[in-house]
Order: C-alpha cells, then sequence, then structure tokens
C-alpha cells in the first residue's frame, strides 16, 4: 500500500467506526435525561469529533498528488504476523499451561523467529527453560507476586 | 524539633541502611516494566509496621524515590517505561540510545531526577501550608482545563500531521471510556465482558503499546539495530553548557510536577506528560522532541520526580493524599498512630523534619546508586535481540498479569500492541493515544463535578482566570503548530514553483 492508498482506507475505516459509534451512542443518550450528566455523552462526542475529522482527512488524502516516488509496502511482514500470532496464543494459554510452560515455548519459537543466520536449538532450548523458571522463582518466591502454576506442581 | 528531626535520620547508621536498601529496592521496581513504585510500597508496607516510624517512612521513602526514579533505565534501554511516570523518557531516550548515547540519556535522567526531587523536598520544607492552601482553589474546572491542555499540545506536535495527531488522541479518549463511567457508574462500551468494568489497565496500556509493539516492530531488525559505541561517560554525560541551557526547562518542569503532586488524582505521570508538553512547545526546536533530545528527558524526569515531593505536601498538611503511594505512606503513619493534618507540625514536628530529611536522603542515595551501575545495566545492550526481546516479552506479560492477576490483562496488552502497531503503520503518531487514555478519565470524572457546579453551563472555564490560562495555552499552542504548518506548506510550494 503506498501513502494515499493508506490514507484513504485508515480514513474510510475511522469514519465508518466512528459514524456508526456516534449514532449508537446518540441512540441511548436521546433515550437518557440530562445530556451533561448522560454516561454516553463523552463517547457521543470523542465519535463526532473523529467523524468530522475523518471527513477532513479523506478529502485531503483524495485530493493527494500521487507521487511516483511513493513506493507501496506491506502492512505486515511474515516475521510480525508470526510474532502477533504467538503473542496471543501465550496469552490464551498463559493460566492454562501455567507460566514456566507457556513462557518457555514462547521464549523458543520467539527466538526462532528474530534470530537470524545458523542457529543453536538446543542453546536456545535451555536458555528459555532457564530463563522462564529463573524468573517464576524471583517474581513468586522472592517478590511474592503471584504468577500462574498451571499444570506443574511448582 | 528541627534538628532533633534531621539528626534523627542522619546520624543513624541503622537509618542510612534501611534508606539504602529501600531506594535500591525501589529502583529494582521501578525499572522492571510492570513493578512500580506504587507496588514495592504495597508489597512492603506490612514490613514497615514492625519498624520505628522514623525507619518505616525511611524505608518506604526509599521504595518511593527510587521506584518512581528506575524507571528511565529500561525506558531508555529497552524503550519500555519501567513505571507510567517515565513514559515520556522513551520518546528521547529510546532514539539516543539508538544512537550509542544510552550513557548519556541514564546520566541526564539521574541528575535531572535528583535535582527534580530535591527541589521538591525543598518545596516540600518551605512552601508545605502554603502550596496546601493553594491546591484548594483548584476545583473541577481547572483539572478539566489541565487535560485539554495537555492532550491538545501533544496531539498538535506529535508527529508530522496534527489531524492524525488529534484523531489519535480521541482514539485514546474513546478507549479510556471504556469501562463504569465516572459519574453513575454505568457500563459503557464494555461489550458484555466483565473484566472491562473496570476500564482499561493502565499497566496493560503501557506494555502493550511500548513493549509488545517494539517487539513486533523489532522481529524485522537485522542484526543489534543499535549503534555500537563505547558507553563509558564522563560525569552525567553533559558539559556545563548543556546544563546550563536546561536550567529553565529543568525548574520549570520541577515546578509542574510540584504543582500536579500537590493536586490530589493526577499523579506522576500526568506531571511529566505535562512537563513534556509544555517543553515541547516552549522549545526553539519543537520538531525535534522525540528524535533523541535531552530536552525531553529533563522535562521527564525532573517533573516526575518533582511529583514526588509534591504529592506528600497535601498529605502531611490535609492529611490528603496526593497519589497512591502517599496514600500508602499515609496509611503507614496511621498504624503508627500518627494523624496527619494541619497540626502534624505541632504534635510530631520532629518526625515530620525526619520525614523532610529521609526523603533528601532517599534522593542523594538514587543518584550515587543509579549513576554508579549506569555501566552496568548499558551492557544489557550488548544482549543481543533475539535472546534480549523474548525476556522483554515475558517480563511484560508478568508485568501485565501482576497488575490485577487476570489473564484478561495479557491479552488486553497485546491487542493494545497490534492497534499501536498499526497505528504507526498508517501514521498515526501513538503518544497522543496513550495520552488520551490517561488524561480522558480525569478529564471526563472533573467534567462531571463540573457541569454539576454550574447547572450545565460551560461558561465557568472561561470565567474562571485559572481554567482560562491553560484552556489559552491550549489555543496558542495549537494555532502556533497550524501556523507554522502553513508555513512550511507555502515554502515547499514556493520552492517546488522555482
Amino acid at each position: 500500500m503506498n501513502n494515499r492508498t493508506k490514507d484513504i482506507s485508515s480514513s474510510l475505516l475511522f469514519l465508518v467506526l466512528s459514524g456508526v459509534g456516534f449514532l449508537i451512542c446518540k441512540s441511548k443518550v436521546d433515550e437518557g435525561t440530562t445530556l451533561s450528566l448522560h454516561p454516553y455523552m463523552m463517547p457521543m462526542v470523542i465519535l463526532g469529533f473523529m467523524t468530522v475529522l475523518c471527513v477532513l482527512r479523506l478529502i485531503l488524502a483524495v485530493r493527494m498528488q500521487k507521487d511516483k516516488n511513493d513506493k507501496a509496502e506491506k502492512i505486515i511482514t511474515l516475521k510480525a504476523a508470526l510474532t502477533l500470532l504467538m503473542l496471543i496464543a501465550y496469552s490464551q494459554l498463559f493460566t492454562r499451561l501455567g507460566f514456566v510452560i507457556t513462557s518457555a515455548l514462547y521464549m523458543f519459537f520467539q527466538m526462532l523467529i528474530i534470530g537470524s543466520g545458523k542457529k543453536n536449538y538446543l542453546f536456545m532450548a535451555i536458555l528459555s527453560i532457564i530463563g522462564s523458571v529463573t524468573v517464576y522463582i524471583i517474581f513468586v518466591y522472592a517478590l511474592s507476586v503471584m504468577l500462574p502454576q498451571g499444570v506443574l506442581p511448582i | 524539633m528541627v534538628f532533633s528531626g534531621i539528626i534523627d535520620v542522619l546520624a543513624s547508621p541503622e537509618v542510612w541502611l534501611w534508606s539504602i536498601g529501600g531506594t535500591a529496592i525501589g529502583i529494582v521496581f521501578g525499572a522492571i516494566p510492570g513493578l512500580s513504585a506504587t507496588m514495592a510500597m504495597a508489597l512492603f508496607l506490612p514490613l514497615s509496621f514492625g519498624l520505628e516510624p522514623v525507619i518505616g517512612c525511611t524505608f518506604l521513602l526509599g521504595l518511593y524515590v527510587g521506584g518512581i526514579s528506575g524507571g528511565c533505565i529500561s525506558a531508555i534501554l529497552l524503550k519500555i517505561p519501567g513505571t507510567p511516570a517515565s513514559m515520556c523518557t522513551v520518546w528521547d531516550g529510546g532514539p539516543m540510545a539508538d544512537r550509542g548515547e544510552a550513557g548519556k540519556a541514564i546520566g541526564v535522567s539521574v541528575l535531572y531526577s535528583f535535582i527534580g526531587g530535591t527541589l521538591s523536598g525543598v518545596a516540600m520544607i518551605a512552601l508545605s501550608p502554603i502550596l496546601a492552601g493553594f491546591a484548594l482553589k483548584f476545583s473541577p474546572f481547572e483539572y478539566c482545563s489541565i487535560a485539554v491542555m495537555s492532550l491538545v499540545i501533544i496531539a498538535a506536535l506529535a508527529g508530522s500531521s496534527m489531524i492524525n495527531g488529534l484523531l489519535s488522541g480521541l482514539l485514546g479518549l474513546l478507549v479510556a471510556c471504556m469501562g463504569a463511567s465516572p459519574v453513575g457508574f454505568v457500563p459503557r462500551l464494555v461489550f458484555n465482558n466483565s473484566n472491562l468494568l473496570s476500564g482499561i489497565s493502565v499497566i496493560a496500556l503501557m506494555i502493550g503499546q511500548f513493549a509488545i509493539a517494539e517487539i513486533i516492530n523489532a522481529v524485522d531488525d537485522k542484526g543489534h539495530g543499535r549503534e555500537k559505541r563505547s558507553y563509558k561517560i564522563k560525569g552525567f554525560g553533559i558539559d556545563f553548557k548543556e546544563f546550563t541551557s536546561q536550567i529553565w526547562n529543568c525548574l520549570r518542569s520541577t515546578v509542574i510536577g510540584i504543582f500536579i503532586g500537590i493536586l490530589p488524582g493526577l499523579g506522576a505521570n500526568t506531571s511529566s506528560v505535562l512537563a513534556y508538553s509544555v517543553a515541547q512547545s516552549s522549545s526553539k526546536y519543537p520538531e525535534k522532541f522525540g528524535t533523541g533530545v535531552i530536552d525531553g528527558i529533563v522535562a521527564s524526569e525532573s517533573a516526575n520526580n518533582g511529583n514526588t515531593g509534591g504529592a506528600l505536601i497535601p498529605m502531611l498538611c490535609l492529611g490528603v493524599p496526593g497519589n497512591t503511594n502517599a496514600a500508602l505512606l499515609l496509611a503507614a503513619l496511621t498504624v503508627q498512630g500518627i494523624s496527619p493534618g494541619p497540626l502534624i507540625f505541632s504534635k510530631y514536628g520532629s518526625l515530620v523534619y525526619s520525614i523532610f530529611t529521609a526523603f533528601l536522603l532517599a534522593n542523594l542515595i538514587m543518584l550515587i546508586l543509579e549513576w554508579k551501575v549506569t555501566n552496568v545495566f548499558i551492557k544489557i545492550l550488548d544482549i543481543p535481540n533475539y535472546i534480549l526481546y523474548p525476556f522483554i516479552g515475558m517480563l511484560c506479560m508478568v508485568g501485565a498479569f501482576a497488575d490485577n492477576n487476570r489473564e484478561f490483562d495479557v491479552l488486553l496488552s497485546v491487542a493494545v500492541g497490534v492497534v499501536v502497531y498499526f497505528l504507526a503503520h498508517f501514521k498515526f503518531a501513538a503518544t497522543p493515544f496513550v495520552i488520551g487514555t490517561i488524561i480522558g478519565p480525569i478529564f471526563e470524572k472533573n467534567l462531571g463535578y463540573a457541569l454539576s457546579n454550574s447547572g450545565g453551563s460551560l461558561l465557568p472555564f472561561i470565567t474562571r482566570p485559572i481554567s482560562l490560562i491553560f484552556l489559552l495555552i491550549a489555543l496558542a499552542a495549537t494555532l502556533y503548530v497550524a501556523y507554522n504548518n502553513l508555513k512550511h506548506k507555502n515554502t515547499v510550494l514556493r520552492d517546488n514553483e522555482k
């Protein structure tokens, strides 16, 4: 996506979200009593301003002249997408499998993704396990910060 | 009374040891993202109950001062603020570290943390009753105007497009609306999720914006991504000329920190945001903020440490804590049978001066400890990215979970990180977004109170002088930025025509 396309698409997306949100909030405010004290007043005002700004941004983006030097770039790279998926998986398995197992798995696979060139898999695995166990011990036993135990009996 | 209070602290080796221990632990808590000075004080509060009042207060003050200033270490080295109060330090400290100036950035942070904290201690000693009385004049109108000013200035100056900055800030305000409304406690924008009833956790937001987004960005870096230079610095890394050029910035930011600290409910992160935005708007080179200038670090660190003393002023004089840390100290004093308030100077004068002395001592110890171990901290930058970032990711999950012991906060921090990553991709500055989430609740709560007091009228925002001043500053900053943008656009058009 080049810059012009990015601006137009993001403006449209925000415009739709803010416009719909504004109408929903307004319908809730219409049900209420005093505008100034209504819980949906603030979101309504914010979404109203956002809608106006999105329209302005869209107009400016459409009027933007095409730049030959404006190169298209990917929205997200494969590595970044994999990292994202891993972080989501990490957050979902955090309390189910426990901190130690989930963290060790996350660290190992994250090292695989970030690292380039020849990789020492054994070193990464050992480092991941030692790192997660050490952090668990420090936080739970030294600092009394609770972390999910999960399936491990520690 | 004064002399005995000072001697009780300075002449006791035991007090010195507790102060050193407390400050060191505080620095560690402050440096780790997700942990904070508040958490350190809360964890060790029960320990203080069994200690003598002077020692207990000294220990807690060490945790407080160390915790607030320790946040700059991870903010600079890892671009992740250790505490919310160091958020603004990331914006210039991070780029400085990328250029191989990590030592200088940390040196500057430590020095100006010390200056800000010490000046706030002096203000606390000299002006406590006067400042506390002044704070009582602030009504919800003034609180609202401060919030508007902070957000507008940051939005106007962030990034290359004011529209993008304002949209980002408004999005942050919208996210801050999630949860129970401050007036009436009506659930809104919770999407039937009970975890959102208490709103969005600040820790999860901070971790998401700075850590998760940074990790996603870092996976595409080849090699270390940071320039390798010698990290050894002379002194604090700045020369006399640089030091003198920052005097006004430091003093102004410290005053802002003290001032915000006195006002209950605003916190150190608000003071650093406000100080940063004022420093940027009044600078001769505002466009350089965020690229690695020491002005930003000076403003942020002076203010957040200036806030520490300021928050203790209403706590001691009125029995009203300026922030959660002061509230914990108030709890410690209360358990010891000491009631802060207007009579504290007459009833417990010696203890009060011991508290003042212990506060200044903690600042001195913080300076020495952080300065001496700077070279050790900087070694972190030598760790390859493929090892460092997974560790950061793990620590961030710990931090997000530890705040409320909820799995939801962990997922939330990832979600915020994704949002911020894509915001940056579409050229939206992330800074106004985060500021909006912090300022939003303050603004809305006080707006509700203000409108209740005025019967729905907005006129007092203009008729009250202090409120009007803040709003005029916001307007002036916006017009200044708009004028500069227009001037730049005309210059480009003229150059193209030639």
